[in-house]
Order: structure tokens, then sequence, then C-alpha cells
């Protein structure tokens, strides 16, 4: 069975028990006689069990299903607690995780991971062997209950009643017509009590293929109602006489699926996909370019009635700009959650103890831009707990606690988002950083004796700084920090590193907590205009041809009584290759510490654009880090100044 | 039931003299041309950005992606809108000519014609000599190269 | 020999199509017709066993033709051609006796079932 509309659902429903699941079940390996974490655990395999038996998922429900019977022999107490089985469980989170991505995704994980979730299944039953075996009851159908209250008027004394669920082919047109025809046709010999879903939502196409019919005809014969209404473009028809259920059914019946009332719930809350958002955010984008143009003629225009309502306009917009943005905003438990997994199993893999925690959970940030952020953090926890964290025993000869700490925290920093993380590890020496960045010729040793602690740490995170093949315990802490620095400022934010050698490091991240709207300045390169981060802009002047000079073969200017190289802007972004005088407008750009001055043609103004990613075409070079609307209407790129020539 | 009579709807259209086709299961939309923003660094091919509606997209010049001379048409020239990988792609072709229902069998493309420069997107061939529809393989045009 | 099918439809294009899937799934196509009219004077002329027919034709439309072809025979059989979009059309041809439909653009294959299937031959 294929039920698109159900998969999205028990998708994201699924994926929310995992986050939990996996939660509890790290709580429970530190309190393994907490009997509430169990039944927390029990009950969402449970659910899982049972949604996925109803999409036909019978893998994940087979494995839910023993995954299940293990916690109940152990909350049961049948079983005691040990580590074989906390990992199996573990091991079957990943498993269904990766069978969730695998149906999000369009593939049917029965197929794709097939050998995986069978051999796994095995696995947990034998470990879950007990004495006695409990009950194994068949997973829960989403049949619903029977109105008689619909269907008892329509009886008559030689009528007989019938559910019959009909299942319409994959790719059938017109699908409410087809169920039309079929509901037609059996009109012609009998009485349709109801259907589910209702009639209505059939003839509004609010179904996906199959519906049930709730039948009466005089007709008591299965076959010959089948072949009446078998028509074409249906896959399969079902029959079933339905007789009156008795008292204890209905109690049975109450005892709901998760699943069918997740279905059937009206709830206060409407999901609305990713892409229907970013939708949306583009035509608030647009809307926000057009009511810029739209005031700049109501000023032209002189007349002030035009110019009140354009107010207005303007008004109701920023409004809907605001609603749109706070629409797209989630809680950082959203990736946070994710996040005790990572530091345990790479604690797990090196053997040390670690003690993380998690703090501004609630806090809440565009999606984006917290989907953006979630490899950095992943990169960063990883880091701290491969290379800033000593191994148990240097913790003990240096006087510190065994367990080490991790801590990963949220907060509010007027508009922004200032996410750190923080161990209690070995700490960064700052002068060996220093004087690695004097043996790459980064600085001279006068230099980086002038430097600030952190000055020193921004050499971490510059390309190169640990491309030493045998990763040592100071350079591994810039292993990919390059990387995760440029995503950071891609999203218009930036990163900082304190650290104490001996006591632990500290990575501050800023980060705008809503959609990358950034200032930039607009400049015109070869009649393109381009946008700039304007907090990467130091200065604009006018360049004189006499204040240029050349070093080594390179045009250069002073600036702050230091040379730093200038070339035209056209020429940089490879539109040009002859240089000519440079003079005119110039603007001063800030790159990792360092600046490098462009000519440009003209300054075009400022503008607080909404950043969008760029097309994976345009992505190879990165020198643009995206693209935005300009007042006119037009694409615009904006410049990644940090990968820009210099 | 009779051996299989692939009948696909074709959005069939021009480059230079030849006909082309894509199915229009793949097109999302026709667009008239308009301002292309270059975005310098881009391959060779691709064209530069558009504003559709709120949304930007990437154009390819289809023409120099099949390394076909290269002819100014201009005055018919439209932005067929194709979806790839979750990404909307804008391909510039000269003319479209129609949308056909085809109920014939395609025949593979020639060895000889696959090594050639635009012979390697080419998904299959439809009728024969000056009725010739190439059909195109999008997942070939769009896929990025190695640089 | 196989069943007799009037084939109606305005576009000579869809016309061939149909009686081309028709003949290669051993149909015997009687006539054509490329109006409601056409279809309801081919109809008493042929007695056909199955009419396919357009549902949106110049002259007289598709479901009016059923209708006055249900008005002839009442055991008439006829199977409804639709493009995407048209699901209002379609159920008014169901209520006025049409016994199934199918959709353009055509897969062959469902033309000759929802044949089959209307004819009851399997």
């Amino acid at each position: 069975m294929d039920t698109t509309k159900y998969r999205d659902l028990f998708v994201s429903e699924t994926r929310e028990h995992l986050v939990s699941l996996n939660r509890a079940l790290l709580a429970l390996e530190k309190n393994p006689d907490d009997p509430a974490l169990l039944d927390e655990i029990f009950r969402s395999m449970h659910t899982i069990k049972g949604m996925a038996g109803s999409i036909g998922q019978d893998q994940i429900a087979e494995l839910a299903h023993k995954a299940e019977d293990l916690l109940d022999r152990l909350r049961k107490r049948q079983l005691k607690l040990a580590q074989p089985q906390v990992d199996a469980i573990f091991e079957s989170i990943d498993y269904l995780e990766s069978a969730v991505a695998e149906l999000a995704a369009g593939r049917d994980p029965q197929q794709s991971l097939k050998d995986k979730g069978s051999g796994l299944s095995k696995k947990i039953e034998a470990l879950a062997v007990a004495p006695q075996s409990s009950k194994t009851e068949a997973s829960s159908n989403v049949s619903g209950g029977n109105d008689f209250s619909r269907i008892n008027p329509l009886k008559t004394a030689d009528s007989f009643v019938y559910k019959v669920r009909v299942l319409l082919e994959a790719d059938v047109a017109l699908k409410s017509a087809r169920a039309f025809l079929v509901l037609h046709t059996m009109e012609q010999f009998g009485k349709i009590a109801y259907t589910v879903p209702e009639r209505r939502d059939l003839e509004a196409e609010r179904f996906d293929r199959g519906f049930s019919v709730f039948f009466v005809t005089n007709l008591h014969s299965e076959k010959e109602i089948k072949s009446r209404i078998g028509y074409s473009e249906i896959e399969d028809i079902e029959i079933e006489e339905v007789v009156e259920e008795t008292e204890e059914e209905a109690v049975e019946r109450r005892t709901v699926s998760a699943f069918t009332q997740l279905a059937q719930e009206r709830p206060r809350e409407v999901k609305v996909s990713t892409e229907r958002l970013d939708k949306l955010m583009n035509l608030v984008g647009e809307l926000v370019v057009w009511r810029e143009r739209l005031k700049q003629l109501a000023q032209m225009s002189q007349n002030t009635l035009i110019q009140d309502s354009v107010d207005q306009v303007a008004q109701i917009t920023s409004e809907l700009q605001h609603q749109v943005l706070a629409s797209r905003l989630v809680a950082m438990s959203e990736i946070f959650d994710r996040f005790p997994r990572v530091v345990r199993d790479a604690a797990k893999v090196l053997n040390k103890d670690i003690d993380f925690k998690l703090e501004g959970r609630e806090l809440e940030m565009d999606r984006s831009i917290l989907q953006m952020l979630a490899e950095p953090l992943v990169h960063l926890l990883r880091n701290s707990v491969d290379h800033g964290m000593e191994t148990m025993v240097q913790r003990e000869a240096s006087g510190k606690r065994k367990i080490g700490t991790v801590t990963l925290s949220a907060q509010k920093v007027k508009d922004q988002a200032l996410i750190t993380v923080e161990d209690d590890g070995r700490g960064i020496d700052h002068e060996m950083i220093k004087k690695k960045a004097v043996e790459k010729g980064w600085a001279t040793a006068e230099q980086v004796s002038g430097l600030s602690q952190k000055q020193a740490f921004d050499f971490l995170a510059r390309p190169g700084f640990s491309t030493a093949e045998k990763v040592t315990e100071v350079s591994g802490r810039g292993v990919g920090l390059d990387v995760v620095k440029s995503r950071i400022e891609s999203m218009g934010g930036s990163i900082s590193i304190e650290s104490t050698a001996g006591q632990g490091s500290r990575f501050l991240l800023n980060v705008p907590l809503s959609l990358a709207i950034i200032r930039t300045l607009l400049v015109s390169a070869r009649k393109q205009v381009y946008a700039l981060p304007m907090s990467q802009v130091m200065e604009t002047f006018e360049l004189k041809p006499e204040n240029v000079r050349t070093l080594q073969g390179k045009t250069a200017i002073v600036y702050r009584s230091q040379a730093i190289p200038v070339q035209r802007l056209s020429r940089a972004l490879k539109l040009e290759t002859e240089e000519g005088i440079l003079s005119g407008p110039t603007v001063v750009l800030e790159r990792q510490g360092s600046f490098a001055a462009y000519v440009i043609d003209r300054m075009v103004g400022q503008q607080e654009i909404v950043v969008k990613p760029l097309s994976r075409f345009l992505n190879a070079d990165k020198t643009f880090s995206g693209v935005a609307i300009s007042r006119e209407g037009h694409p615009m790129l904006i410049v990644d100044v940090n990968n820009l020539e210099t | 039931m009779t051996e299989k009579i692939a009948s696909e709807e074709k959005v069939i259209f021009n480059l230079g003299s030849e006909k082309f086709a894509l199915g229009t299961e793949k097109v999302k939309s026709i667009e008239e041309m308009q301002d292309i923003i270059p975005v310098p660094l881009a391959p060779p091919y691709v064209t530069g950005l558009i504003n559709l509606r709120g949304a930007i997209v990437a154009v390819v010049d289809l023409r120099q992606r099949l390394g076909l001379a290269d002819i100014q048409n201009g005055r018919d020239m439209v932005i067929l809108i194709v979806e790839h990988n979750g990404e909307d792609v804008g391909l510039i072709v000269d003319r479209v000519l129609s949308v056909e229902i085809f109920e014939m069998k395609s025949q593979p493309v020639p060895e000889a014609v696959t090594k050639t420069k635009s012979g390697r997107f080419y998904l299959s061939i439809l009728g024969a000599k000056d009725e010739k529809v190439v059909i195109l393989n999008l997942d070939k045009i769009l896929a990025l190269e190695e640089k | 020999m196989g069943h007799r099918v009037l084939v109606v439809d305005d576009a000579i294009f869809m016309r061939t199509m149909i009686s081309d899937i028709l003949k290669k799934g051993d149909f015997e196509v009687c006539g054509e017709g490329a109006t409601g009219a056409e279809a309801v004077e081919q109809y008493k002329k042929l007695k056909p066993d199955l009419v396919i027919m357009d549902i949106i034709m110049p002259d007289m439309g598709g479901i009016e033709a059923v209708k006055a072809i249900m008005q002839i025979d009442p055991n008439a059989r006829v199977l409804m051609c639709s493009a995407m979009g048209q699901q209002a059309l379609v159920v008014e041809a169901i209520q006025a006796g049409a016994r199934d439909f199918v959709v353009k653009p055509f897969q062959p294959s469902r033309v000759l079932e929802a044949a089959r299937r209307v004819l009851q031959i399997s």
C-alpha cells in the first residue's frame, strides 16, 4: 500500500518520537531504575509500531514490536536492564531513523534496508528471551468504529450490511470522479449509509487512494457485489459483512490507535511544509521590495493622498513580514535534542566519560538558520569531545574531576542568538598558536607578540592551520574550524574563541535569530549591482591615482599605516583582465582580520536584503554567499568577501 | 496486451533548425524572455539569474550547453522552467513549437552520435529524417561537471 | 471477431490514436464521428457494442450525446474520454448514463482495460 499523505504524517510523527526516544534512553542509561523513563520509551515504541503497521511498513512494525516486547519485559522486571539491551535499543532507533529517512525520500525501506531490519529484529528478540511469553497482539487496525446510527435506518428485513473498501490504482486521474462512478454504480443495487472519508471529502478529492463504503443491499453475495463494481483503474476491492458490535467491541474501539487519532484530530496547530514557508518568505520579500519602490514613487508624486495610502500599505507589509518571520520560528530543541546522542557516541568511542549539559532548548529561531547551524554545532561538539577533553587518566593526573563537562547553551542577546560550546578540557595555549602562526609565515614574531589572546585564536579558524598530517592536541582544535567559520559568516554571524590553558575552551557563535536580513552596501561593477555585507565594509573613499603603489608587482595602498592590496572589483570577479589606472570610488573590506581594497564603478546605496541561497550551479567557487532581490526587482549577488580574490 | 507503446506528452522546441523535446512532466512553465543577470565566474553555459515571482532561478543556455552553433534568434526565445533535484532551473530555447502526444516507439541514439559533443545529452530519437525529434536527457544536461 | 466500437472525438488525431489502440486490442472500429450529433446518428445506424466518446465537442457535446443515446437504447454502453480537470463534467456524464471514463493523455492499457470492463469481457 502506498499512502503518501499518511506517509508524510508518519514520517514527521515518528521523527518526533525518535527524538524523545533518544532523550529518554540517554536518561535511562544514567538512571536505570527510573520506571517512568522505561514507560515513556515503551509507549513511544508502541506508537511507532501501530503507525507503521497502519501504513503497511511491516518491517518497521516488526522491529518496533520486538523492541516493545523487550521493553515490556524490562518494565515488568522479568529482565534486568543491561548495556547490551540499551545498545540494541539505540541501534533500533538508528535503524528507525534511517528507515524514516528512506521513506521521506520516497524509497521503500522494506527494500533498501531489508537485511538490516530483519537482522536487528532477531537480535532484539534474542535479547528479550525471558521465562514466560507475554501477549503478542496483532497491531491495531485503522478501521475506526462502525456508525450504526447511520446504518440502521436503511436496513430492511432482507438486507445485508457490507463494508466495501475500494483501493484505486496509484496514479489514477480524476480520483473523485472515479469514486463517484463507484458510488453511483453501488446505488443502482443498494443504499449507501456513509463513506469513510465522508462523501463531501471524496467529492473534493480529500482522500488518498482508498475509501470505505458502508453499504446496505439485498444482494447476499460478496462476489456478485465485487463484480458489479469492478471498474477500471481500481486496484483492489475488499468486502466484509458488518454486524453490529457488542459492548465489548465498543470499548476496544475507544482505545483507538494513536495513528487514527492523528489522522482524525483537528489540531490547533497546523503543520505547514517548509517549502510553503519558503514560498511565503519569497513573496513577502518581493512585497517589501515593491513597497520600497512604491514609497519612492509616492514621494515623487507629492500627492499626500497617495502618500498616506502607501504609508498604510507599508505598515501592513511590515507587520506581514514580521508575522511570516515569526511563523518560521522553531525551538532550538529541534536540533539540540539530537546532540546528547552525538556527544555520547563520540565519548564512547574515545572511552571518555562526559557529562553533557544543554541550556536554552526553548529559544526560538528561524528554521532555515537553525538547519544551517546543525552541522557546525556537531562539528564543534565532536571537536570538544575529541580534542578538547583529556583522557580520564590525564584528568585525574591533573587533579580534575574524572568526568568531563561539555555544555551547549543558547540565549538571546539583543536580536541575536548567542550559542556557546564550552568544555572543561585542556584548553588552548595561545602562545602555541602564535608560534604556529609564525611557523606558517602568517605573521612575524614581532607582530604576534602584540596580539591579544582573542586575535591569536583567530588563527585557529584560518584555512590551513590544521593541515598537519598528524593532528596534534593543539592543532586538532582547528580541524574544520575554517569551514565552521565560513558557514557561520555566510549566515551573517560571527564566531570567537576563548580559552584558558588547562581549564577549558569556549566557542561563541553569534547568529541572527531571524532569517538572514542583512544590511548591505550596494556597489556596481561593469553595470551590475553587487551587495557587500555591511559588517565587512570598513571604509569607502575616493581613490586618487597618486596614492596607489606597486609592491612586488601588485598594486597596493596604505590603510591604517599598513600596505593593503587594491584592485578593481570587476577584475577580482574576472570580468576584465586589464588593470588601467586605479582611481575612483573604493571600498575597504575586512576579511578574516586582514584588509583589501576594491575600486568600484559607483556606490549605489544601502539596503537591507533577505539572503536567499544560490543555485548549486553557481556555488562552485564560493565567490558569492547568496543572492537577493534588488529594489528594481532584479536578482543581486551577495559577495562573499572572505573568498574574494585579493 | 500489445507490446509497449510509449504514449507520452512532449514539449517540442527548436534550437536552431533542429527539433528537441522534453517530457511535459518535466516542464513546470514556459516564461517569456526577460533580463538575465549574469553571474561572474559561473560555468559558460549558465547565462545568469532571473527573478521568477520572488524566487531566484538560474538560467542555462541550452544551445551553448549542447555545443550548438550560436545563432542569435531573439524574438521567439523563451525560458522553459524545469525542476531538477528539487531546484528550479531555466532553459533558454529558440522557439517552442508544440505540445504533442507521441505514440510511437523511440529509437536509441546511434552510438556514433552519442560520442559527439551534443550527442551525449540525447536520451532517444523519435521519427526520422526531416521529422526527427531528439529527446533530451535532462539529468545529463544539468549534471554538475567536475572542474 | 471483436466487439464493434464507435469512436467519437472532434480531433482526428485522437480518433486515430484511439482506433489504433482498439485495433491492437482486438476490437473492431465500426464507425467514427466528430460531433455529438454525428455520434447519435451513427449509433442509430450502427448499433455498436460500445461508444468511446470525448466529453467536450462542438455542435452537440458529449454529455448531451450520452443522454440522447440512452434515450435510443437504455442499455447502451458509453465510455467517456476526458482531460484532466474535467471532474464535474465526468460526474455529469456518469449521471447521464456513461459506464466509465478514461483520462487523457491516454495510456493504451487503460483504454483497453476500461473498454473490456464496460463490455464485461476479461
